[in-house]
């Protein structure tokens, strides 16, 4: 895996979900991230800004089902610093990412980016 | 989408847009909106100064956009809902900005390889 492809591989058709939003809030998107891929689609879902309150373990049923799934968590770092978490323990198998992550990962033609 | 200060969220589209042209990508920007307001002239470069911290300067978000803009002149194109913008009384947008009629905006989503629809009107 390069430096910049998103976890979970360079398989085409790969969809990028960006989730904002978090705890209590909204929660079809990440019903949705699940749903893809129990369908077998190559999913990413990326947090940002309140979507890193759900980094943490056990913050979110859907986001536990979604990585046992074999979906690929991902979280934004700025976020996190700017909500103190940096420092906090994270999910299992979440990768910490930036935004040139996800602009190489949207650059990518075989990549479609759903923004939450 | 969206008004600029309700959340992260023009940080967040700001960070992205400059990691795409870092990468020689082109952009266009549409606001509609509030976010229309993200490039109105009569703010200015900076921010009012800040009592905590007198001497330093903080860039408002038109001074941000139109740094951004002129950092990569031929690649970043920034567009505003003409409807919206009026709608606010936005009176005088950046020299840059191109304001359109709301149809525009399937126009340009047309001329795009990938658009991304980042918050919600």
């Amino acid at each position: 895996m390069t430096q910049h492809e998103p976890p979970g591989g360079g398989a085409p058709g790969r969809l990028l979900l960006i989730e904002s939003r978090g705890r209590g809030e909204y929660t079809g998107f990440r019903r949705d991230a699940v749903t893809q891929v129990l369908g077998g689609q190559p999913t990413v879902l990326f947090l940002v800004q309140d979507g890193v309150m759900l980094a943490v373990p056990d913050s979110d049923a859907d986001l536990d089902r979604f990585q046992a799934e074999g979906g690929a968590l991902a979280v934004d770092s700025f976020s996190l610093t700017q909500y103190g978490l940096d420092s906090a323990k994270l999910r299992p198998g979440l990768r910490v990412a930036g935004m040139d992550d996800v602009a190489d990962w949207i650059l990518d033609p075989a990549t479609r980016v759903v923004w939450h | 989408m969206g008004a600029p200060h309700e959340s992260g969220q023009v940080t967040s589209a700001l960070r992205l847009t400059q990691a795409l042209l870092e990468r020689d990508a082109s952009v266009q920007v549409w606001t509609c909106g509030y976010a229309t307001l993200l490039t109105q002239r009569g703010q200015g470069p900076e921010k009012p100064r800040n009592l905590a911290d007198w001497n330093r300067s903080y860039p408002s978000l038109p001074g941000l956009v139109e740094g951004l803009i002129e950092a990569f002149p031929d690649r970043l194109h920034w567009y505003g809902c003409r409807f919206c913008s009026d709608d606010r009384g936005v009176a005088e947008h950046l020299p840059q900005v191109v304001l359109r009629p709301p149809a525009g905006y399937a126009a340009n989503v047309a001329a795009a390889d990938k658009t991304i629809l980042v918050g919600v009107i």
